[in-house]
């Protein structure tokens, strides 16, 4: 199949992490609009040969386009709709809700989860990546983010950097002493607490 | 847990359909189903005023005080209900199933309506699936809505005992603080009656409204245009992704675009004499103001088009101040989270939007490209000037209902024309489809009522040929 006829027949899930927009391909776009385009003129014909007046037809042909145009994409947005219901089914499809964060989050929430046996209580976070922050954030809830906070918890930020040895985190003009390894998760992902 | 379920979505539906029903009074036009459909939006909205009613009295947010409150009101309102005699199960029928069933009806009428009937049905079940399938994965549901919900759940507070600043949790997450609560405090209720914040079942009011309004917007059209070509038109406007996807998630967009199109159809019921209507509307246009900032925009409007259309009626019973008065009345529910988010420096809108101003006239070329891109929505908004075209000059109360939706619509293209910030928002793609959202129920409700005009007015072939003559001559309607 070409890629017009892909993009008409075969339209993707809707995917991403944010649904501010549901694009509609190129192909899909010229249906429609050929579609609303024949339909208002077949109206036109059959309603002029119904003996309507010109704007009487004109206006038949008008709903006439509405309708088909309109069911035809719906038929095609819902066949898109069903592919993304028959993909989550598949993936979270009779599991429990804590397994269905891990399938969405992956390796983050598995960080979240091995987080929250450890962390005591507030803590501090650190990461340059707004998504990283603000999601880890929301995933730790009840716990909660605190400047003054004895732990700090790391998540792929170059900026911070723990020395075992001394046991020092360092980041920017933040230097913090006596501080013992709770997790460490991978090489940019652990958690420091004050001893 | 179903039975919790159950009971966590009756008693605000309970509480919305005794409601309702008393405002109604003896209109016997508005059937059980529709106001079932009113009634779980506006007992929802009601009990989450509560719940911040009672937040600020630092009534501790467990479920006990916050359960009882909307229980005893909605005794209460049966109680009242019964005693002044108001029907509480007017008739159910829509129709439809003689439709679908009936033999006397043409057989492919019936098999059309069968299937519209299944394929909106199917619709609103995947969306009921889908919804139980993902946890809150989109953006601004986690950052904004549920970390508020979340936060309010386990401290059992709207976290008010610190600095202002740090209100509703801003100091602890990274939320907005002027964001208004329903959203978050839907969540807590449901959470409260799980007894956990499940990522999954919270989610269940979006679909539960998707159906309300999908139903309800159903009902008016049938009214308007006949059953055939309502179910026709309400499997085109689910048929807009966008919208189904929202019915998954908890963005607030989606009770907001619920709230106005209720509100909008109240009125546009008040406006065709039916006065009972007037405060239903008055009382969704406040539960939308208490969904989102933004809907100021077309409350404001449809309250001076609803002064415009009451001055100029003669003075019937009731009187003019009184009618005014009915649809000005609800808004007190409201006054309360006003009196508080101004009293402490709370604006409106998201803390982040700068008042800096830009010009950018070209924006109005790109709002017409998006809409003509198809993207997000299905043909509804594009045939609405279409329509309007056809259906010749609009009758008043066209005029009235049409204004408020206008000026909404008028007020996004300002904000994104002549703000930075709302400038590159719109560049990236992130606001223009969304708050369109908002009024595409509305747009489509006005839709309905072109169509009706569109089909009266082209109704009557312009003359039948002549059985005796042999050839047809044309007649002057």
């Amino acid at each position: 199949m070409d890629g017009f006829w892909q993009q008409l027949l075969l339209p993707p899930p809707i995917s991403g992490v944010t649904i501010n927009t549901v694009w509609i391909s190129p192909a899909a776009r010229t249906a429609v609009y050929a579609v609303m385009a024949a339909a208002f003129a077949a109206g036109l014909f059959v309603f002029l040969a119904k003996r309507y007046r010109l704007a009487g037809a004109v206006r038949r042909g008008i709903l006439t386009a509405l309708f088909a145009a309109g069911i035809l994409y719906s038929l095609r947005a819902d066949f898109g709709w069903s592919l993304w219901v028959r993909q989550d089914l598949r993936t979270f499809g009779g599991l429990p809700t804590e397994e269905k964060l891990l399938k969405l989050d992956g390796a983050l929430y598995d960080f979240v989860r091995r987080a929250r046996t450890v962390v005591p209580g507030d803590y501090l976070l650190f990461s340059p990546d707004q998504y990283l922050l603000w999601r880890t954030e929301y995933l730790l809830l009840p716990l909660r983010k605190r400047t003054s906070a004895p732990t700090v918890i790391v998540l792929a930020d170059p900026q911070a950097v723990y020395d075992p040895q001394k046991k020092v985190f360092t980041r920017g003009d933040l230097r913090l002493e006596g501080m013992a390894p709770l997790l460490q998760y991978g090489p940019d992902a652990y958690i420091v607490t004050r001893q | 847990m179903m039975l919790v379920l159950v009971i966590a979505i009756g008693l605000p539906t309970a509480l919305g359909y005794l409601a309702v029903s008393l405002l109604l009074g003896d209109d016997r036009e508005t059937g059980m189903l529709e106001r079932l459909c009113m009634a779980w939006p506006l007992g929802m909205g009601l009990v989450t005023i509560q719940m911040f009613l009672l937040g600020l009295l630092r009534v501790p947010l467990t479920l006990g005080p916050i359960a009882a409150l909307p229980a005893l009101e909605a005794a209460g309102l049966f109680w009242w209900a019964r005693r002044r005699r108001v029907p509480l199960a007017p008739g159910i029928a829509s129709g439809l199933w003689r439709d679908c069933t009936d033999r006397g009806v043409p057989w492919a009428r019936r098999a059309v309506i069968t299937l519209l009937v299944l394929w909106a049905a199917v619709k609103l079940a995947s969306v009921f699936l889908e919804t139980s399938l993902r946890p809150i994965w989109a953006w601004d549901t986690w950052a904004n809505w549920s970390v508020g919900a979340k936060l309010f759940y386990h401290a059992k507070s709207l976290l008010l005992d610190a600095p202002a600043g740090d209100f509703f949790g801003v100091g602890a997450v990274s939320r907005f603080g002027s964001y208004p609560l329903h959203n978050p405090l839907m969540q807590v209720w449901i959470s409260l009656w799980i007894g956990s914040f499940d990522e999954v079942l919270v989610k269940l009011t979006s679909p539960l409204t998707l159906s309300c309004l999908s139903v309800s917007l159903y009902l008016f059209m049938a009214r308007e245009t006949g059953r055939l070509a309502a179910l026709g038109l309400l499997v085109i406007f689910l048929g807009s992704p966008l919208l189904s996807y929202h019915g998954t998630e908890l963005y607030s967009d989606l009770p907001l675009s619920a709230a106005l199109a209720f509100s909008l159809a109240a009125f546009v019921h008040a406006l065709r004499g039916r006065e009972r209507y007037w405060p239903v509307a008055g009382l969704f246009a406040a539960i939308a103001i208490w969904t989102k900032d933004e809907s100021l925009f077309f409350v404001l409007p449809l309250l001076l088009s609803a002064a415009v259309h009451i001055r100029g009626e003669g003075a019937g019973r009731p009187g003019r101040a009184v009618r005014f008065a009915s649809l000005l009345v609800p808004f007190a529910v409201i006054v309360p989270w006003y009196a508080f988010k101004f009293s402490h420096t709370f604006g409106l809108g998201a803390d982040v939007v700068s008042q800096k101003f830009v010009f950018h006239p070209e924006i109005v070329g790109n709002v017409l490209a998006n809409l003509l891109s198809l993207d997000s929505f299905n043909v509804l908004i594009l045939f609405l000037p279409l329509l309007l075209l056809a259906a010749g000059r609009p009758d008043r109360p066209f005029l009235h209902a049409a204004f408020p939706v206008v000026c909404y619509l008028l007020f996004f293209t300002f904000v994104y024309a002549f703000t930075a910030f709302y400038y590159q928002h719109f560049s990236t793609g992130t606001v223009f489809f969304r708050n369109l959202l908002t009024a595409y129920p509305s747009l489509c409700l006005l839709d309905a009522l072109l169509v009706k005009r569109v089909r009266e007015r082209s109704a009557v072939p312009a003359a039948a040929p002549s059985r005796t003559s042999g050839k047809g001559t044309k007649k002057k309607r």
